[in-house]
């Protein structure tokens, strides 16, 4: 059964870091991994070291990695339909359709369908090959509210092809064509929201939330907790990232390290039923020597 | 004779009721037609929901339904008119 994971945070926190921490983490296990960039500034190539871009590269035996490219998967999508209009329509018609296709592109929303479409395609096309999928998201909510979409989307299909049934039995009453390839196309599309929304509500499927021990983050890591609970997708770890090893003596410090810590026992005593994971800052450059000591504490 | 005669009146009026209740069902057809479009190109009244990627995907199968429902929209009198034409609001 794939275990999917997503990896939520502010900017700068470490999502990307940890992500490909965990990835790794769980090819040590033995499993198959799949490493998923949803954030338009990729920069797993950056942590893997290896260029990946928009289709599957074999990173090492067990990790593999993609990088999706919203605006192409918008692009690929668009000009299919674009093709499908080309042999029905007069080109004068053609023309209008197409002016409403080349703003669709960049229509608000076209980017967020398209990104959530590629990851349950990945999700669904792939679940025999990897064992594990790990989604490094962009900063903010984006990703994560892409999760609730398929609640509002199923219901705005239901009422959809409500109404196109009345319009399919008018039809059939007054003697007309009785396949709707509309209706046909409504039924599809809501049955990959509902498998989409299966597979994120799934036990399989957890989100884990990356801050920093400090006051603001803990405010926006309790906003988000607040927004995921109430679209009924709870959180399984939250992961403390970046933390100033207490064993420092420097008086400079010594505050700092006091407030981080309070900043750790308020998250602690907030969330008991969740997985905290503490991660220390580290002392050098992300290469892989220090990957593989986050690797360790994971 | 007056039998023949009823069942001629009878098949008429039946014939009739046919004519009207197809005419009503067209009407009806056209209204949900324009209620499906409407609501399918929610986009036109500035809802920008990921809804509308959804819905270009039905353009080839729509085009013809919405050339039809522009031209009543650009004939806007005439919806209000094959709309309200049952009801009999004339003075
Ligand atoms: N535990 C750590 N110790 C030291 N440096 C870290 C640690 N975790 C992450 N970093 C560094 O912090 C920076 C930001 O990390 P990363 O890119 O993983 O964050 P992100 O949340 O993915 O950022 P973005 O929101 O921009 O995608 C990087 O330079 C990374 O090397
Ligand atoms: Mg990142």
């Amino acid at each position: 059964m794939l275990k999917v994971e997503f990896y939520g945070g502010k900017g700068g926190v470490g999502k990307t870091t940890l992500s490909t921490a965990r990835a790794h983490y769980y090819t040590k296990l033995g499993k198959k991994t799949l490493l998923v960039s949803t954030d338009p500034a990729h920069s797993i190539s950056d942590v893997l070291g290896v260029q990946v871009g928009s289709k599957i590269k074999g990173i090492t035996p067990l990790l593999d990695a993609i990088e999706i490219d919203p605006e192409e998967e918008a692009n690929l999508y668009i000009d299919q339909i674009r093709k499908d209009l080309n042999s029905i329509l007069s080109p004068v018609v053609l023309e209008d359709v197409n002016k409403q296709l080349r703003a669709a592109k960049i229509m608000p929303g076209t980017h967020e369908a398209s990104l959530f479409d590629k990851m349950i395609i990945l999700m669904d096309m792939y679940k025999e090959v990897y064992d594990v999928m790990i989604f490094d998201t962009a900063p903010t909510g984006h990703t994560l509210r892409l999760l609730t979409l398929p609640e509002l989307l199923i219901e705005w299909f239901d009422g959809l092809i409500k109404k196109r049934e009345k319009i399919v039995k008018l039809k059939a009453m007054l003697g007309l064509k009785d396949i709707d390839p509309i209706l046909t196309r409504l039924k599809i599309r809501r049955e990959t929201f509902l498998k989409a929304k299966d597979m994120i509500r799934s036990e399989n499927t957890s989100i884990h939330l990356v801050m920093n021990p400090e006051k603001m983050p803990l405010e926006e890591t309790k906003k988000a907790m607040r927004f995921l609970s109430d679209a009924n997708q709870p959180v399984s770890e939250i992961i403390i990232n970046k933390i100033l090893p207490t064993n420092i003596v420097d008086t400079f410090f010594k505050n700092k390290i006091e407030k981080e810590q309070e900043v750790i026992s308020e998250v602690k005593s907030l969330y008991k039923d969740i997985k905290i994971t503490e991660i220390f800052m580290l002392d050098q450059d992300m290469d892989s020597d220090s990957l593989n000591r986050i690797i360790d504490l994971l | 004779m007056k039998f023949l005669e009823n069942i001629a009146l009878f098949f008429k009026g039946a014939l009739n009721f046919n004519r009207k209740a197809y005419e009503l069902i067209e009407k009806d057809l056209r209204q949900e037609e324009d209620n499906f479009l409407l609501a399918a190109r929610a986009d036109l009244l500035g809802l920008n929901f990921p809804t509308m990627y959804y819905m270009l995907e039905l353009l080839p199968y729509m085009v013809e339904d919405e050339e039809n429902w522009i031209k009543r929209m650009v004939k806007r009198k005439s919806i209000w008119e094959e709309r309200f034409s049952d009801l009999d609001m004339d003075p």
